[in-house]
């Protein structure tokens, strides 16, 4: 599970932190049933607030992706599972649009207009 | 006719490997068969210092020998047969093979030897002392294994060849990384080590049967094999600024290397029983400590003092470049 932040960048930092996590669960760097960092060691880590963390914890809580407990942290859940089979998507997505011969931003301005 | 690429001294290691130490095991256990009559019903199993102490069926000790040797050489054997196939095998699997010999050897000896003296005995109870037996069991098991590793031939080199360095990530000065994977051993090696376990929890059992006083011993001895097997088959690896960490599942053992100690990092190809001797916290030549838990790919971790750390994991080579960006963040820090 690589988790990258920027200090410099406008993207506030828990939303950053939540999706270089969400990232790991659809590249499976982090799989199901495994436990995330405490939030303390991680807020120590990447030299951010303990609050921070947690933000950027409960923000994946609501999304279902972990669940928060008592005692045991910050436990993925089975849905990680379900955002590899996303990456798996993507993958095929590339590969067509290589394929075929496509841009890469007429391919993002499909996927765009598409998730509209 | 068609030919598999030919191994080096497969007849070798077929007899000296194989063949002889089953070989033994057997003879010893038809020999002590034929004392059956002789025997009383329950023989001396077990002696403490003051002469026999634990009783039981002649049956027990001559099973031993055949069933410990020939399981013994089975487990090893799979390892050894793909070394050999791929390579030739190296001084860690030619220790595993020599080490039948001497398991087979000090077995038969020793309780060939101890069913002997009670041939004729009316009461188990006057068994004498089977000191006799074990050292020369121990001494002719010694001899054959020393016998055994030098008609087998010559070792391969250890596999391990040197890498290029890794690469470090392409991040901005500005961003922060924190890299972890947990890492696991693989179904296989859980089976082994259940095998292990099965071994000392029987051992245990026989024991606790065979004598009252050694019962506690060995039971600590069986839960603190089982401990030592969970703690050592989860591990957690962790690279940020704060360095490199590994640290088994209980949270002992434990490396951490701080950045500023690290002088290079690469990614190695593992192969457990040729460069590490096996799976789990382990030594080897080069100043080298590994934490094996499969085969393949795996971070190599050298301090500045020359010692390395090699731990098998899922992206070694994500993991790698981290902990590259991470050295050379630390030394500019400087």
């Amino acid at each position: 599970m690589l988790l990258r932040i920027d200090q410099s960048s406008t993207t506030p930092l828990f939303d950053q932190l939540a999706s270089s996590i969400r990232g790991a669960a659809i590249t499976g760097g982090v799989k199901p049933g495994e436990r995330l960092p405490a939030a303390r060691d991680l807020a120590e880590s990447l030299e951010v607030n303990v609050h921070t963390v947690l933000r950027a914890y409960q923000l994946l809580r609501d999304e279902g992706l972990v669940e928060l407990r008592r005692g045991r942290g910050a436990v993925v859940t089975d849905r990680a599972e379900r955002y590899s089979q996303l990456s798996a998507a993507i993958d095929t997505v590339v590969v067509e649009a290589r394929a075929l011969g496509i841009a890469p931003d007429t391919v993002t301005a499909l996927l765009r207009e598409a998730l509209k | 006719m068609t030919e598999t690429p030919t191994i080096v001294g497969q007849k070798r290691h077929l007899i000296f490997g194989i063949v002889i130490p089953v070989l033994i095991s057997v003879v010893g256990a038809i020999v002590a068969m034929t004392w059956l009559p002789q025997l009383p019903d329950t023989v001396a199993i077990h002696w403490s210092e003051d002469g026999a102490d634990g009783y039981g069926s002649p049956w027990t000790l001559i099973l031993i020998p055949p069933v410990i040797t020939v399981l013994f050489t089975v487990a090893t054997e799979y390892t050894v047969r793909a070394a050999r196939r791929a390579r030739g095998a190296t001084n860690n699997e030619k220790i595993l093979v020599a080490t039948r010999s001497f398991l087979s050897v000090i077995l038969t000896t020793g309780t060939v030897g101890s069913l002997a003296v009670q041939r004729g005995l009316a009461d188990a109870a006057d068994a004498p002392n089977i000191s006799a037996p074990m050292i020369i069991g121990a001494i002719g098991g010694l001899v054959l294994a020393a016998v055994v590793w030098f008609i087998l031939p010559t070792a391969a080199p250890l596999t391990f060849d040197e890498k290029p360095e890794a690469e470090p990530l392409d991040i901005a000065p500005s961003e922060r990384v924190y890299w972890a994977r947990t890492v696991h051993i693989s179904g296989a090696v859980v089976a082994l080590i259940a095998v292990a376990l099965a071994v000392a929890i029987g051992a245990a059992i026989l024991t606790m049967v065979s004598s009252s006083n050694g019962s506690s011993l060995a039971l600590g001895v069986a839960v603190f094999v089982a401990l030592v097997s969970i703690g050592m088959s989860f591990w957690r690896v962790r690279a940020d600024r704060r360095g490199f960490v590994v640290r088994g599942a209980l949270g002992w053992p434990r490396v951490t290397i701080p950045n500023a100690d690290i002088d290079q990092v690469r990614v190695v190809d593992v192969n457990p029983t040729a460069d590490f001797g096996g799976w789990g916290w382990r030594w080897a030549p080069g100043r080298r400590t590994g934490v094996i838990m499969r085969r393949g790919p795996g971070i190599e971790v050298t301090r500045r003092d020359g010692r390395r750390l090699v731990v098998t994991v899922d992206d070694a080579e994500t993991g790698a470049s981290v902990v590259k960006t991470l050295i050379a963040r630390s030394s500019a820090r400087r």
